[in-house]
């Protein structure tokens, strides 16, 4: 079930109005109802893959009570391993098999050995890589003593299948989420409200501006070979948009969603477009994975207390790695590989903490400084993005190389449109963030920007791409 | 919870003026502003517009008919109101309009496989959404028995939200800023100007009407008997056609059978289009139709 969909605006009036009223605030009510509703929410999409997730749930549900069960440390670890292997090992199944399948194929027949290609079909199920990376900090967060195991299945498997996270996030810390569960929930109409304009706001970001970006970007991504350099710059700013506004779009409509059944999920995006290095960005960027990666794998490596090369080494890793967990590609790799190289002189002249606050305080305008390290790393990151939305590395390099030709004329794009005009709501999106930059997101406040919501909702209205409903990038991650 | 309910009362409120208040400003435009499309061309014509002939189609008329080359030819004055994708239904729609406005005595109907269509097209049908309050335009929706057109009648701004790209925001601003249809000038006629492409030029292009009468084009033929329009139908050429277009004869009266006239590529744009250098040589063969 898409968040932008029909069906969806029937789906969640009914769960709201029968978890605040129809469970007498009974947790165990809820919780059963949050899980009743997660599995029909997913198995809209796919039914068949519910056992998955089933089964994702119980082995982790299970393993947390062993783990604390085990006397000895080693028994312990054997036990996360246990969780590790089988979470790790869905996924690699699911998403990975067809690629190293192939890429074993060509590298033995690069060298003069030929096997016949073992062809099956493999349908990714959507939200895999997320739910097992939050049923894994489960275990891990068990294993290290931060957790204590809940016994209470129910809350657990609401926990793993909660539908405004399941398929695209934000990833969920056990040590977050899982106690909300547990607890009494009540009826905060603030958070209602707050919810229901956050979910405004990530309405605006998908239909309105990632859905009218992704036109220009898919044209101009799929036929580059025929556009001149401004035309396929135009292409890379379209692309950063449609990506920013389709996944920030679908956190604040998940974060939203969350709040009216008065859960806090974590903040996944911070305004990461007026980042000033590409330090800042990632700290503003998919949040929930980035600190994830931090937490689970920078850390435990050594993070950066270690020798500087080892540091470094570090650095790579977790770019590849969450550059692989993206999508089983090269180019998602080659994504990774260049964020690492950015990250580089940061880490090298240790000012990857410099910009820790928000960009120009209090004050109306950045200075000169500051706009400019703003426009370079976003130049920086568009000039990645364009690995993460090509095909093969190869058209990605064609199409860097053909920007490189440095050829001006304004052109028009075969889909009946002017080349810029995009522009206008990519501006209208900045001009709203920035002058909320210090708020969590620009409808934040209630009573105060109500016009403001008023404003955003004929914009979606009269803006909002409805002939063509995107499904949400990060779905197929 | 009193202000949830009256907030949410609120946003859905507004939501629903604010649609109301588009639906009712991009409608007027399409009446008000200029024309923007070929549908809006036929809607703002009145019968102070006479012609001596008009001719309908789809954009195998749209790229193939050039009015001045007949003016030229035969001294006669008409427009070519060809429609990208039209289907029968969209031409029985267009023929209704026009002999209620008087606007001719004399029809010219590309036919060819969209024969077997009944039902209305996607892109074509899009511009006559605007249109829908006329009562004499939704009597023809209210027959196609498909829902969506009681939708995009009766809830405010639907059709132009689900069209966006077509008769959305972007359509609108053209109103208002007064960009008519680019072809009005040229009176309907968009040449093509590039040569079918080699890798094509073995492809054939197959063919099968159903021998049954199409509702629409019956309906049409009724119409002009009744209204003492006369109403000629042609195919006009098709690269490679291998087809039983015969069966046209069979329904239609005054039919001009041209599928095979052209099988020089070099004067196809594609194996359904000619180009400019096609349009011409067709064109001429055509207007002996009209002496």
């Amino acid at each position: 079930m898409l968040f932008n969909s029909f069906d969806f605006a029937i789906f969640l009036p009914i769960v709201f109005i029968l978890y605040w009223y129809g469970t007498k605030g009974n947790p165990k009510y809820q919780n059963l109802l949050i899980v009743l509703a997660s599995y029909i929410f997913y198995g809209w999409w796919d039914w068949r893959f519910l056992s998955l997730m089933l089964f994702s749930t119980l082995v982790d549900f299970f393993i947390g009570l062993s783990i604390v069960k085990r006397k000895t440390k080693n028994s312990k670890k054997r036990m996360l391993i246990l969780s590790i292997l089988i979470n790790i090992g869905l996924l690699a199944f699911f998403k990975y098999f067809n690629f190293f399948t192939d890429n074993f194929i060509a590298t033995f027949s690069f060298f003069g050995y030929h096997f016949n290609p073992l062809s099956i079909e493999i349908i990714l199920p959507v939200g895999i890589s997320f739910y097992t990376f939050q049923t894994l900090s489960y275990s891990i967060d068990i294993y290290r003593g931060k957790l204590n195991p809940t016994r209470n299945f129910i809350a657990f498997a609401a926990f793993v299948s909660f539908f405004p996270q399941l398929v695209a996030g934000p990833i969920e810390r056990a040590t977050n989420l899982l106690p909300q569960f547990l607890q009494k929930r009540k009826l905060n109409p603030e958070e209602v409200l707050l919810g229901l304009r956050q979910i405004i706001w990530g309405l605006f970001k998908k239909i309105v501006v990632a859905d009218n970006c992704a036109r220009y970007a898919n044209e101009i991504f799929n036929n580059y070979e025929h556009y001149n350099s401004l035309t396929l710059s135009l292409g890379a700013i379209a692309f950063a948009f449609q990506i920013y506004g389709d996944f920030s779009g679908y956190s604040d409509i998940a974060i939203g969603t969350a709040r009216l059944f008065n859960f806090k999920l974590m903040k996944n995006f911070s305004y990461p477009y007026f980042s000033r290095d590409i330090a800042e960005f990632w700290r503003r960027w998919h949040i929930s994975l980035s600190t994830w990666f931090r937490d689970y794998l920078y850390i435990p490596l050594g993070g950066s207390k270690a020798s500087l090369s080892k540091v470094i080494r570090n650095i790579f890793i977790i770019f590849l790695v969450s550059g692989f967990w993206h999508g089983a590609n090269w180019t998602f790799v080659c994504w990774g590989f260049l964020n690492a190289l950015y990250f580089l002189p940061l880490i090298l002249s240790k000012r990857n903490r410099k910009h820790l606050d928000i960009v120009a305080g209090n004050k109306v305008f950045p200075n000169i400084k500051h706009l400019l390290s703003i426009l370079l790393t976003f130049g920086l990151t568009s000039l990645a993005w364009i690995f993460f939305r090509a095909d093969s590395i190869t058209e990605a390099y064609y199409y860097i190389q053909k920007i490189g030709g440095l050829q001006f004329a304004i052109e028009r794009i075969n889909i009946n449109r002017y080349p810029f005009e995009f522009i206008p709501i990519i501006v209208l999106l900045l001009f709203m963030e920035w002058f909320s930059r210090n708020e969590e997101f620009p409808l934040f406040k209630a009573t105060k920007y109500q016009l403001k919501t008023l404003f955003v909702l004929g914009t979606i209205i009269l803006l909002g791409s409805f002939s063509t409903i995107e499904n949400f990038i990060y779905f197929q991650f | 919870m009193k202000k949830v309910f009256l907030t949410l009362l609120i946003y859905i409120s507004v939501l629903l003026l604010i649609a109301i208040i588009f639906e009712r400003l991009f409608t007027d435009s399409h009446y008000k502003n200029v024309s923007r499309n070929p549908v809006d061309w036929v809607m703002s014509l009145d019968s102070t517009d006479v012609y001596d002939y008009l001719v309908l189609g789809s954009s195998r008329t749209l790229n193939t008919v050039d009015p001045f080359q007949i003016e030229v030819l035969t001294k006669k004055h008409g427009i070519n109101l060809g429609l990208q994708d039209a289907k029968p239904f969209d031409l029985k729609l267009f023929v209704k309009r026009l002999i209620k406005k008087n606007i001719t005595h004399t029809l010219y109907i590309q036919i060819d496989d969209s024969w077997n269509i009944n039902e209305a097209g996607e892109k074509s049908t899009v511009n006559w959404l605007p249109y829908l309050n006329e009562e004499a335009i939704w009597k023809e929706f209210e027959k196609l028995d498909d829902k969506k057109y009681f939708y995009y009648k009766n809830i405010p701004f639907y059709k132009y939200a689900h069209y966006d790209s077509e008769i959305g925001i972007r359509d609108f601003c053209k109103g208002l800023t007064q960009q008519k249809l680019s072809t009005i000038k040229d009176r309907g006629f968009i040449p093509l100007y590039e040569v079918l492409k080699t890798s094509e030029r073995d492809r054939e292009y197959p063919f099968t009407l159903q021998d049954e009468f199409n509702i629409h084009i019956k309906e049409i033929i009724t119409l002009c008997k009744e209204n003492g329009v006369s109403v000629f139908f042609f195919t006009a050429p098709i690269y490679k056609a291998d087809g039983n277009h015969s069966i046209l004869l069979k329904y239609l009266p005054n039919y001009y059978d041209f599928t095979n006239l052209i099988s020089d590529p070099e004067y196809f744009y594609d194996g359904r289009h000619l180009n400019a250098k096609g349009a011409k040589l067709f064109t001429e063969k055509l207007s002996l139709l009209f002496h």
